[in-house]
């Protein structure tokens, strides 16, 4: 069955100097247990998808589409009605370990929160259940800790009582907004390994938000590149690295230093900057730094088209970027 | 030494310790062990990579190395001049060939000066110069590195993060410096901005000869950039060596582990590898034997007696690990 149906989702931000359309017709679904990868840099809109899913969007901004969740939409629904679903049915894990935890509260206080709230667990159990979580995530000495404020624990453990509140109601999908981005490889390591046997054995899925192909290519099952609010290509992820098609995606993973490429290769780049949110140029929005752009691509957006079975591509000139490689593209 | 005369940096036993506050009034203060005796040379128009963990000494070094703090112990030279010890007014005449890049681009350039003032800045080190020259210079300097003339009027708030790093690679540029410290100066960036720069510093390099001191976390990164590599854990330099022969051998089991664990694009599955428990611990104590033996698959009893020193295992190529042949022969075992 399918879990996550989001169909033509848009979100608009407004801002003092004009609407910044930070997603704009995004189209993708999740089954049960399912993991896909949401890739893009900054500004490409997937911190706002994952914010809108989830219902916290700044109030300034207006969602448009449909978000089906279990079958319902949660656009339709009201901020209480969002408030059982959140943290309950579906939660989420911040970037920063350091500030989405609340400095004043305990560590217990804060993973048993949810429980309280949501399952209304007596005080004794509440404890119980935390003490069971923690020691799920492999904090060590966990009945200790729940004492503990956020400040005492290092920054890998923080990201560990952020899963451990993320997993206490036993979510249907956990969302992961570059949960490692600020920590270490090894500490990233072991955060990734913890968070795929946790999906793994309750059967969660997962949409797992990162600008690191790596980090996404080890650990989802789908990915989907983003650029300017839209996705650009989406395909699943044991083919997606040899079958790179979007002149993006190619130039995104031909600019990525690689272990092992040595020194006498040259990274290629992709010249230019990001586009705008507030004034995206007609057409499709990567029009002024694709080497394939013609006057086609300034004038009409192109649609996801399907290129293999999953693999979708949007780009007016799929013949030619599908021949091309990103050596002969960014050069 | 025989050598110094081409070592563009020498760096020999830099030590440095901070302290703690008291825990209490009886109790002799406790220390952060940040650095315990830093020993390297960078050589003219290399480019020298420093990795590790946070918590490793990274950036003390580089603040030392930049006479930025004072240190306990040891020497820093910089085209033979020692830097430590000197005072402000001493070290002054000397800036000029050693300049710095930080990590963050939006913190690191002052917001109230348009970017002709913040690149000339340095140039106050140089003592007076004219108004045209000063123009020249700036003009010359922001043109290397890919920004235009009329941007000097601009602040920097009008810029976005890959282009604010190249107004800091340029402030760096200035002087004509011999060495440039970049600390983590990528890592704010993303990943198409982190090449266009990273392909500006090779292409500075190959053009103005400047020696770079490169600290990163990525180790592809220092890969793609670096001559030569150190890898530090807790204050210490624990292997050494050319860039090609440390990431095609690493004879430190920590290296090894280091580079196992930097994600891979296009594996689809994860790589069956040793993973590292635990966090960077031990700042704050002295211990007997090796730094690495807590987190450490291979540890023996002698790890916990005896401290390993850089032992030459190659040409170039030094790791301090009691078993690095071991290592090297069988590769990591449980």
């Amino acid at each position: 069955m399918t879990l996550l149906n989001v169909t033509d989702l848009s979100v608009t931000l407004s801002t003092a100097d004009g609407a910044a359309r930070a997603v704009r017709d995004l189209n993708f679904s999740l089954e049960k247990g399912q993991t896909l990868g949401i890739v893009g840099e900054s500004g490409c809109g997937k911190s706002m998808t994952a914010l809108a899913l989830m219902g916290l969007l700044p109030e300034k901004s207006k969602t448009d589409g449909t978000i089906k969740f279990n079958n319902e939409d949660l656009l339709q629904k009201s901020e209480a009605e969002m408030c059982n679903l959140r943290g309950n049915r579906m939660a989420m894990i911040f970037q920063e370990p350091m500030t989405s935890l609340n400095p004043v509260h305990t560590v217990g206080r804060q993973v048993m929160e949810p429980l309280r709230l949501h399952k209304n667990m007596s005080k004794a159990d509440a404890v119980a259940e935390a003490i069971k979580l923690l020691d799920r995530v492999g904090i060590p000495n966990a009945s200790e800790r729940l004492g503990n404020y956020p400040h005492q624990l290092s920054g890998g453990q923080r990201q560990r009582v952020m899963i451990a509140l993320a997993l206490s109601c036993a979510p249907d999908i956990l969302i992961a907004d570059e949960p490692t981005t600020a920590l270490d490889v090894t500490i990233q390591d072991q955060i990734l390994e913890l968070i795929q046997s946790l999906v793994r054995e309750e059967g969660m899925s997962l949409i797992l938000i990162s600008h690191d192909l790596g980090v996404i290519s080890e650990n989802t099952e789908r990915i989907m590149v983003m650029y300017g609010g839209a996705a650009v290509e989406t395909g699943p992820t044991e083919t997606f690295f040899d079958a790179l098609t979007h002149p993006y995606s190619q130039g995104l993973f031909a600019a990525m230093p690689k272990l092992g490429m040595g020194r006498t290769s040259r990274l290629m780049t992709i010249p230019g900057v990001v586009p705008d949110l507030i004034n995206l140029p007609t057409g499709c929005t990567f029009t002024d730094r694709c080497p394939l752009a013609t006057a086609e691509c300034a004038k009409t957006t192109p649609p996801l088209r399907q290129l293999t079975a999953g693999h979708q591509v949007a780009c007016h000139h799929l013949e030619e970027a599908r021949e091309k490689r990103p050596e002969e593209l960014f050069a | 030494m025989s050598d110094a005369p081409e070592a563009v940096l020498q760096v020999r036993d830099l030590v440095r310790h901070y302290r703690l506050p008291r825990e209490s009034l009886f109790k002799p203060p406790g220390h952060v062990f940040a650095l315990n005796g830093v020993s390297f040379d960078i050589q003219k128009g290399k480019s020298f990579g420093i990795v590790g963990e946070s918590g490793c000494g990274k950036s003390t070094l580089a603040r030392n190395v930049m006479a930025l703090e004072e240190t306990d112990a040891g020497s820093v030279k910089i085209l033979g001049n020692e830097v430590m010890g000197r005072s402000f007014d001493q070290l002054r005449p000397l800036r000029q060939h050693f300049q710095m890049v930080f990590q963050d681009p939006y913190g690191s350039l002052d917001p109230h000066h348009d970017v002709g003032w913040i690149v000339a800045e340095p140039l106050a080190a140089l003592g007076p110069i004219t108004q045209e020259e000063r123009q020249r210079r700036v003009t010359e300097v922001l043109e290397s590195v890919g920004l235009k003339q009329r941007d000097a009027r601009k602040y920097p708030h009008e810029f976005s993060g890959g282009q604010r790093q190249r107004i800091a690679i340029a402030r760096a540029l200035i002087t004509h410096p011999e060495l440039i410290v970049a600390d983590e100066p990528v890592s704010a960036l993303d990943v198409s901005v982190q090449a266009q720069v990273l392909n500006l510093l090779k292409e500075l390099q190959e053009k103005f000869g400047v020696t770079y001191m490169f600290i990163s976390h990525d180790l592809a990164v220092v890969e793609y950039l670096c001559d030569e590599v150190a890898v530090m854990y807790l204050g210490e330099i624990v292997e050494k060596g050319r860039t090609e022969d440390l990431f095609a051998a690493p004879a430190h089991p920590y290296t090894r582990i280091l580079l196992d664990a930097v994600p891979q694009p296009g594996s689809g599955k994860k790589r069956e590898r040793i993973k590292l428990a635990g966090n960077v611990t031990g700042q704050t104590e002295q211990r007997r034997g090796c730094a690495f033996q807590d987190r450490c698959p291979m540890m023996r009893d002698v790890c916990r007696r005896e401290r390993p020193t850089l032992a030459e295992i190659g040409p170039d190529h030094t790791a301090a690990c009691h078993f690095s042949d071991e290592l090297l022969k069988n590769g990591l075992e449980n």
